[in-house]
């Protein structure tokens, strides 16, 4: 029998791993030594097993809130569907998760709520390793001139995502019982603070709007206009309370 | 002769010791980090190997460069690690002599290559386009494997010692993954060692690895055991003091337990090549 090349071996290998589970090729049985103790088939498993349970693991702690409230076999079953559709495409593991929340979402047997806290989750996995930048810091603001303000440009950092959702998914994930929850329009920045570490918090209506038009790239006169039922004064006041908020956790990165 | 600098005995850092490093307590000969888990754009890990490179030498260690496999090197990911060597200036790189990815898709994981002429020129082609690109010699790591290839032609050390020799590379020696590798197969280590081409060792890893019964396996989460402190003797006797550092990737222990693992490596170094100077 002519020796198979290094391409269809691994060809063959590479489908016994991330294959149908179990499926070897009798070509590449063949290809691995027995020994007394393991078969060849008993080998390859071990590679099988072995890819499958450490990228679940990956997931895993990616997304812990949703394996938490799925429960471990129900992640796993759905874990495995996931890495079947979407295998590793990048040599790091950290952009494995990358397409979970889309996933669930398109599941009729995964309720909403689960794909939107893996919307969080990954949110947060995000925020953790985006660029850096240096915060802007509260001097800036008061150095402003008041007739300067309505053209200015307020950047927020890189590490900030704004996670919508139709239900309450930052309560599910400080730990809350989905069934004691109703669906609720929600808004979650998310964001990472001077230490590194991921954080997130609800925003209201108005200052989730203030912040997707700054991450839009809006002048503060525009982004005034969530504020439009209160007086231009008022509308300021409260728009320079959420800035002085969002500075104070360093998600503004400059003023352009 | 070693191939590179003894930096000493040190440790592989992992996230729950980042804060040994960002408040100037880690102390320890040298570091050795996973070079993709600092292939991102920004956050506390870079700013924490940054630290790290202010109190000891750092050594970039690749896990996904696919050098034995049959797709394509992926360039980009060659370009992030030249960014992160232009960054943090490692005392030298290394990658494993396997393969982890088919079609463009990844399995993480270090699998195990036919032992033939095919793929030894293979591999050795990859590597030597891969030191040119980086511009320096990189060091190849032998891998822990629970199969063999039925169309092998050759042991394991040879073709570890073949492509190390067609590519022109240096050799980290996984003392650990010879010692799960010999037990999986039932080869001596030893012979393995007597295998290795002396000149080429740059580095050595130790690790621990559990028992599932009808196999090793490389699990890098418990101490250094017995079996693997006695071949890392045999190693430094027949290549002399080497780099060495201490793998630990699971069920992590304190900081301070796994530095004791490292000093007792040194500790050994030190009675083997007393004990050499003595019979010399």
């Amino acid at each position: 029998m002519p020796v198979a090349s290094l391409r269809e071996v691994q060809k063959r290998f590479w489908d016994s791993l991330a294959g149908a589970a179990g499926i070897v090729a009798p070509e590449l049985a063949d290809a691995v030594v027995s020994g007394t103790t393991l078969g060849s088939r008993a080998r390859l498993g071990i590679y099988a097993d072995a890819y499958a349970s450490r990228l679940i693991d990956v997931l895993r702690e990616d997304f812990p809130r949703v394996a938490a409230l799925l429960g471990d076999h129900r992640f796993e079953h759905l874990a495995r569907e996931y890495l079947a559709r979407h295998p590793s495409e990048h040599p790091s593991v950290r952009h494995l998760g990358h397409g979970m929340a889309p996933f669930l979402e398109r599941r009729s047997d995964v309720p909403r709520f689960v794909a939107e806290l893996a919307s969080l989750e990954w949110a947060r996995v995000e925020v953790f390793d985006a660029p850096d930048a240096t915060p802007l810091a509260m001097d800036h603001l008061r150095a402003i001139d008041a007739r300067d303000w309505p053209h200015l440009h307020f950047v927020p950092v890189s590490a900030l995502r704004l996670v919508r959702a139709s239900w309450p998914v930052h309560e599910l994930w400080a730990g809350a019982d989905p069934a004691r929850l109703a669906p609720a329009t929600t808004v979650i920045r998310v964001w990472r603070d001077a230490s590194g570490a991921a954080y997130h918090a609800p925003l209201d209506a108005r200052a989730a709007e203030v912040l997707r038009l700054l991450i839009a790239g809006a002048p503060f006169v525009i982004a005034c206009e969530a504020f439009t039922d209160r007086t231009p004064l008022e509308a300021a006041q409260a728009i320079t309370a959420l800035l002085a908020r969002w500075i104070e956790d360093g998600i503004i990165a400059r003023i352009g | 002769m070693s191939l590179l600098p003894h930096l000493g005995h040190g440790i592989g850092l992992r996230p729950p010791h980042y804060p040994r490093v960002a408040d100037g307590t880690a102390r320890v000969d040298w570091f050795e980090v996973i070079a993709e888990n600092f292939m991102i754009p920004g956050g506390r890990p870079l700013r924490v190997l940054e630290q790290a490179r202010t109190l000891a030498p750092v050594v970039l260690h690749g896990v996904s460069m696919n050098l034995g496999g049959s797709d394509p090197l992926n360039e980009r990911h060659l370009g992030e690690l030249e960014r992160l060597i232009g960054r943090f200036e490692p005392a030298w790189v290394s990658e494993h002599l396997c393969w982890g990815a088919y079609g463009r898709y990844y399995a993480h994981d270090l699998l195990p290559l036919p032992y033939t002429d095919e793929a030894l020129a293979h591999v050795a082609d990859r590597i030597r386009h891969v030191q040119e690109r980086l511009g320096r010699r990189i060091l190849i790591e032998n891998v822990s494997s629970y199969l063999t290839f039925t169309h092998s032609t050759m042991p394991e050390w040879t073709f570890l010692a073949g492509v190390a020799e067609a590519a022109d590379c240096g050799i980290l020696l996984d003392v650990n993954n010879v010692y799960v590798s010999a037990m999986n197969h039932g080869f001596s280590p030893h012979a393995y060692l007597a295998g290795l081409p002396p000149d080429r060792i740059g580095q050595i890893h130790l690790a621990g690895h559990s028992d599932a019964g009808t196999h090793l396996v490389d699990t890098h989460d418990h101490p250094v055991p017995s079996p693997v402190w006695d071949l890392y003797a045999d190693a430094v006797r027949r290549f002399g003091p080497i780099a060495t550092l201490v793998e630990w990737d699971d069920r992590i222990p304190a900081f301070e337990e796994l530095v004791a693992e490292a000093e007792r490596a040194r500790a050994i170094e030190a009675e083997v090549l007393g004990a050499r100077r003595q019979l010399a």
